[in-house]
């Protein structure tokens, strides 16, 4: 189904192996959690346990993963020569949107001995993937349409850099995308790929106004859209010659044809720009050098006449 | 100062008040401004945050802008009114366009910087601070329209290419570097470090020069108002 993160599980479960070092504290660390999850049940007054609880409490079942995987000496490995951590920052979790999640939500079809799914390649393409569609099937299902998921599907050399959910919106540490400090970095994740259109964008005012803390300002994903994201070439995309006037007036509800042809990415000083804008930045270029040099040079010398003459400290010269 | 007591008054109230307001409105602009277009800068966010954000930023330059343009629309009924109705000359003495004696001071000052002669008689307005005038008058029209195509993007939209967006961009941040520039490293020290007056000329707050100082800083001007009967010689 989703054949990069498929390829990518495949090596890890090659390469994923433990150590006996891990194995010993793995044991004991399993030992620890029964010694504390027994403790606070009589200290808690309540009811005992139910028996036959098939389930840990979600809490609990998050706390049982992290008792190794909060540990930042866990290590890493390595998945298409990139390091991958192991470790999980527990804080970071818990501030994250599904903090509240137990860890199986996510990494789905876990047996009591999780670590048997490890050798599961299908265990990770679910999880880099699927699993979010749980929860966000519309989300899921625009993705499946969009550049990014035909491409992920498309079994191609380029396939594999084909972005899946969790390489723009992060895995443990997954934050709302409407908050401010997500939109100022939309154009470094997007960047990954897409690089240099980052810096033409963040120079424009909307990425000056985003950089500079308003929220509201464009971001990447405001044009070019987000989980349906498609070519600006396609007619279905958001910034097709059909649709860019609907895209624009989203926000800028006067907008006119003409206004949509200001353009986002382009460098005004390189020769490739349109030919008004390339003609205008040297022009500006050359007016700054010439003006600076005839007033710098100027004033330099009217220092120069004044110190040599002693005039700033006596009165009746020039 | 002795001197101090006899005075010419070389600038009225108006241009006194219309410079109060350029300046004003201008070093308004250029705090306002300049956070935007760096950014990136650290200190371009400590002075956003000192503002309260882009918005009120914004809203302040706007403010600026809006009694800057209206001091130069007044500027332009005023020029107008010396023009039409009072029959001032273009090309003279007394204005403010560039002339040929300009191009002679120049080249006197050049000799004079080396020494190799006397410091030109200027008339009443020095060719640096005609470039003054000039680098205002152009700067505003520039800045000012580029300004107002950026504050209505839909409406530009609406008479032009998008692109003319982009162009209008250029204008106003390289137009504002060429202003603040030469604010900061060429008319501030011409007009109040240069030598006579340092550390200040109060000349465009008071209007007064005193007539000893009138005398050595605009020969030729100091000259016409003798024989026009309008100061008493020395």
């Amino acid at each position: 189904m989703v054949g990069g993160a498929r390829n990518s599980a495949r090596e890890l479960a090659k390469e994923f192996t433990f150590s006996s070092g891990r194995a010993l504290f793995l044991a004991f660390s399993t030992l620890l959690i029964v010694v504390l999850a027994a403790a606070p049940a009589p200290a808690a007054g309540g009811a005992p346990l139910p028996q036959n609880q098939p389930v840990a409490p979600v809490t609990d079942f998050t706390q049982r993963c992290l008792t190794c995987h909060s540990q930042p000496y866990l290590g890493q490995v390595e998945v298409d020569g990139r390091a991958k951590s192991l470790f999980v920052d527990p804080t970071a979790y818990k501030d994250s949107v599904h903090g509240l999640l137990p860890c199986n939500a996510c990494h789905t079809g876990f047996t009591p001995d999780p670590h048997q799914m490890v050798s599961n390649a299908e265990f990770f393409a679910q999880t880099a993937g699927e699993a979010c569609r749980n929860c966000h099937d519309d989300q899921f299902e625009m993705y499946k349409q969009s550049y990014h998921g035909t491409l992920s599907r498309s079994g191609s050399a380029e396939s594999e850099k084909a972005p899946l959910c969790v390489d723009c919106h992060g895995s443990h540490a997954i934050q709302k995308v409407n908050t401010l400090a997500y939109r100022q970095g939309i154009q470094d994740v997007c960047g990954r790929c897409h690089g240099g259109r980052e810096a033409t964008y963040l120079d424009t005012y909307h990425g000056k106004a985003v950089t500079l803390g308003r929220q509201a300002a464009a971001t990447c994903v405001d044009c070019h859209g987000s989980h349906s994201i498609l070519p600006v070439a396609n007619p279905q995309s958001t910034l097709s010659q059909a649709n860019i006037l609907g895209t624009c007036r989203r926000c800028h509800p006067e907008a006119s044809k003409g206004f949509t042809t200001f353009l986002v990415h382009i460098t005004p000083t390189s020769p490739k720009a349109p030919l008004v804008v390339f003609l205008v930045a040297m022009f500006y270029l050359v007016l700054i050098i010439a003006v600076f040099s005839f007033g710098g040079v100027h004033t330099l010398l009217y220092i120069y006449r004044g110190l040599k003459d002693g005039l700033y400290f006596r009165k009746g010269g020039h | 100062m002795e001197e101090g007591k006899d005075y010419y008054v070389r600038f009225s109230w108006y241009h006194r008040l219309s410079h109060f307001v350029m300046m004003t409105t201008f070093i308004g602009a250029a705090l306002t401004g300049p956070p935007l277009k760096y950014s990136y800068d650290f200190w371009a966010q400590a002075m956003m945050s000192f503002w309260g954000g882009v918005h009120n930023a914004g809203l302040i330059h706007r403010v600026m802008a809006g009694f800057m343009v209206g001091d130069f629309v007044v500027h332009l009924l005023y020029l107008a009114y010396h023009i039409v109705v009072r029959k001032a000359k273009i090309i003279g003495p007394d204005s403010i366009l560039f002339w040929k004696k300009d191009l002679l001071d120049l080249i006197g000052m050049v000799k004079w910087f080396f020494d190799r002669g006397e410091r030109p008689r200027f008339e009443r307005y020095t060719f640096w601070e005609k470039f003054d005038y000039w680098a205002v008058f152009w700067g505003i029209a520039m800045i000012g329209t580029s300004g107002f195509a950026l504050w209505f993007p839909t409406v530009t939209g609406r008479f032009v290419s998008g692109i003319f967006l982009n162009v209008a961009r250029i204008i106003h941040g390289d137009e504002a570097i060429l202003a603040i520039g030469w604010i900061l490293f060429v008319h501030l020290y011409n007009s109040h470090l240069r030598m006579n007056v340092f550390p200040m000329d109060p000349v465009i707050f008071t209007g007064k020069v005193p007539i000893e100082h009138l005398k050595h800083d605009k020969a030729a001007w100091y000259d016409r108002l003798v024989r026009e009967g309008k100061i008493k010689p020395e």
